[in-house]
C-alpha cells in the first residue's frame, strides 16, 4: 500500500538530485543508450520488458540463456563466482543500477552540497543506503556496484533488505557484501553477493543510479532483465529477451 | 600552422567524453577546489614546480600529508612495475573502459569514430599532451586487457614524457623494457586489446581502492601510485619536502654509528643535537622556500 505513493513521488524524485550521485548521465543519456528497447519505459526512463516476457523466463536457465546472447554478439552477459542465498529459486526482474566509489573529501563535499540543496534543511537527513533504497519499485532488482568489497562493503543488514524485499518483490544482487545473514535468510528470497560482513559500509561515495554500472565481466544498463540462478546471473538486453525465451521454447539450440 | 588548426580542433570535439554524460561541465563542478589553471581540456593544471619537487618524494612522504588533508583511499599497491627505479610523476589523464555490449558501443563508436580510423585505445593516445600520465581504467583485466605494446609505449612516452597506469595489461614487454620509462601494470599478455568498449576519457575512474580525477598528480615509486587532488598538492609538497629532509639527516647521523636509535629517531634527544638538526632544517627549508 505504501508504495503506490512513492510511485507517484517518483517522478518529482528523479528530477532532483536527492541522492546525490555524479550527475552528466541523466534520463536523455540512458534513453540514448537503450534505444534499442522496443517496450514502454518505467517513469524513471528504464526500459520496462513486460512481466508476459519475465514469467516465461522463469522457464529458462541461464546457460541457455548465454548461448543465445553469445549467438547474438553479446558474448559478455554472464557473471559468476557469487555466494547465493537460496540458489533453489530463481531471480527474475528488471535491473536498477547503483554505483558506489571509493571516498574522497572533494567528491564527498560536492556531492553533499548537491543533496542537500535537494532536501528539507528541517529534516534529519537520510542515510544513503535509505534514500537508494526507497527508490526501488514492485519488479526492480538493485544490481549494486560495491567494488567486489567484502569489509566496508555491505548494502543493508535484515531491516533494510527486509523494506527492499517488500517494495520491490524481488531479491537483489550486491557486488559486495551484506550484513544480518541470519536476519535476511528466513525472508527466503533469492539474494547474489560477494559475501557478508558484520560491519557498515565505508569509505564509498554514491556515484551512480541508473547508470551503466560494470559488474565482474558485465556491463549492466539500467532496464536489462536479470536473470539468476544456481550458476550465476545473465543480464539481458532488453532487445533481446523475446528471443532467449523463444529460443527456449521446447527446442533447444545447442 | 596546420598543427595549431588541428589542435583546436581536437579540443572543440568532444572527443573524451566517449559515452557521454561525464563532460567538461561535470569535469569543472567536481574540480572546483582547484586553485590553479586549467588545461584547454578543462583539467586542473598544477603547476610545473610541483611536478619537479615531488620528484624525490616516496609514496610515505605524500601518505602522512594527504592523510592530515582527510584524503585516505589516495594510495594504489599490488603493481608489477617496469622501471621502479624510475618515478612517474605527472597529471592524470583517465580513461575507462567496460565489458563490450554492441547495443551501447555502437552508439559510442558511431558518435566518437564515425570514419572507423582510430581504434579505441588510439583516441586515449590522442588526447594526451606534454606532462601527462595516463591512467586507464582496464578493471583489472589481463588477456585482451593489453591496453598498449611497445609502438604505442614510444607514442605516449613521446607525447607526454612519461610512463602510464594500466589497471589490465601491456603487451610486448621485451620491446617496452629497452624504452626506460615507468610503466605500471596488473600483468602482462601476449593477446591485443578486445572485448572491450572506450566508455570514457578524463572521467571519474576507479583505480584498486582509489577514485582518481582528471588532473590529479600522480606519483609513482617502488611501492605503488599516490593521486594527489590539486588542491592539497601544494601543501603535500611542503610537507613531504619536511620528511624528506628529515630522513636524510637522520639517516646521515645513523651511518656516522655513533648513535642509538632512539637518540636519534623520530627526533634527536640530545639538546646539542636538537640544535644541530633545527638549524640546518632551517637552512634546507629556506633552500626550497618552504614554511
Amino acid at each position: 500500500m505504501l508504495r503506490r505513493i512513492p510511485l507517484a513521488g517518483l517522478l518529482v524524485i528523479c528530477s532532483l538530485p536527492l541522492c546525490a550521485q555524479l550527475d552528466g548521465f541523466g534520463r536523455d543519456k540512458l534513453l540514448k543508450y537503450t534505444a534499442q528497447n522496443p517496450y514502454e519505459r518505467s517513469v524513471d526512463g528504464r526500459p520496462q520488458v513486460p512481466d508476459y516476457w519475465l514469467e516465461r523466463l522463469e522457464a529458462v536457465s541461464t546457460t541457455t540463456a548465454a548461448d543465445v546472447l553469445r549467438e547474438e554478439g553479446y558474448p559478455n552477459q554472464w557473471e559468476d563466482g557469487w555466494a547465493i542465498l537460496h540458489p533453489e529459486k530463481k531471480l527474475i526482474g528488471r535491473a536498477f543500477t547503483v554505483q558506489f566509489m571509493p571516498s574522497r573529501p572533494d567528491l564527498e563535499s560536492v556531492l553533499n552540497t548537491d543533496a542537500t540543496e535537494a532536501v528539507n534543511e528541517e529534516e534529519v537527513p537520510t542515510p544513503v543506503t535509505q534514500r537508494v533504497m526507497e527508490m526501488f519499485g514492485p519488479g526492480d532488482i538493485p544490481v549494486v556496484d560495491v567494488m567486489g568489497r567484502i569489509e566496508e562493503g555491505t548494502f543493508g543488514g535484515d531491516n533494510l533488505i527486509f523494506s527492499m524485499f517488500v517494495a520491490t518483490g524481488k531479491g537483489f544482487v550486491v557486488d559486495g557484501s551484506f550484513r544480518d545473514l541470519d536476519g535476511v535468510y528466513p525472508m527466503q528470497t533469492m539474494v547474489f553477493s560477494r559475501g557478508y560482513h558484520p560491519g557498515v559500509r565505508g569509505r564509498t561515495i554514491l556515484t551512480g543510479l541508473n547508470t551503466p554500472t560494470r559488474i565482474g565481466k558485465v556491463t549492466v544498463m539500467p532496464g536489462d532483465v536479470v536473470l539468476g540462478d544456481r550458476m550465476g546471473i545473465v543480464f539481458i538486453p532488453p532487445h533481446l529477451v523475446q528471443k532467449v525465451v523463444e529460443h527456449s521454447d521446447g527446442s533447444p539450440l545447442f | 600552422m596546420k598543427k595549431c588548426i588541428l589542435a583546436l580542433l581536437l579540443v572543440a570535439t568532444p572527443m573524451w567524453a566517449q559515452l557521454d554524460g561525464f563532460g567538461r561541465q561535470q569535469l569543472l563542478k567536481y574540480t572546483s577546489m582547484n586553485p590553479y589553471g586549467r588545461l584547454p581540456d578543462g583539467r586542473p593544471n598544477i603547476p610545473n614546480k610541483y611536478i619537479e619537487g615531488l620528484k624525490t618524494a616516496s609514496s610515505e612522504m605524500v601518505w602522512g600529508p594527504m592523510r592530515s588533508a582527510g584524503f585516505t583511499n589516495q594510495w594504489s599497491g599490488g603493481w608489477q612495475i617496469v622501471h621502479p627505479e624510475i618515478k612517474l610523476i605527472g597529471r592524470a589523464v583517465t580513461a575507462q573502459f567496460m565489458p563490450v555490449r554492441p547495443d551501447v558501443n555502437e552508439i559510442i563508436e558511431n558518435d566518437n569514430n564515425p570514419d572507423k580510423t582510430v581504434s579505441n585505445n588510439q583516441r586515449v593516445i590522442n588526447a594526451l599532451r606534454p606532462g601527462d600520465v595516463l591512467v586507464v581504467d582496464l578493471f583489472g583485466k589481463i588477456e585482451q586487457g593489453t591496453f598498449a605494446g611497445d609502438n604505442l609505449t614510444a607514442s605516449i612516452y613521446a607525447t607526454t614524457g612519461n610512463g602510464f597506469v594500466i589497471d589490465g595489461a601491456v603487451r610486448d614487454l621485451d620491446g617496452i623494457h629497452p624504452q626506460n620509462v615507468p610503466v605500471y601494470v596488473r600483468g602482462f599478455h601476449v593477446s591485443a586489446i578486445g572485448n572491450v568498449m572506450l566508455t570514457g576519457i578524463n572521467v571519474p575512474v576507479r583505480i584498486g581502492d582509489t577514485t582518481v580525477m582528471p588532473g590529479d598528480l600522480v606519483v609513482g615509486d617502488r611501492e605503488g601510485l599516490t593521486f594527489i587532488p590539486p588542491h592539497v598538492v601544494s601543501d603535500v609538497y611542503s610537507k613531504a619536502k619536511l620528511t624528506e629532509l628529515h630522513d636524510i639527516w637522520t639517516k646521515g647521523k645513523f651511518a656516522t654509528g655513533k648513535y642509538k636509535s632512539s637518540e636519534l629517531y623520530p627526533r634527536p634527544k640530545d639538546p646539542a643535537l636538537i640544535k644541530e638538526y633545527e638549524d640546518w632544517l632551517a637552512g634546507q627549508k629556506k633552500k626550497l622556500g618552504i614554511e
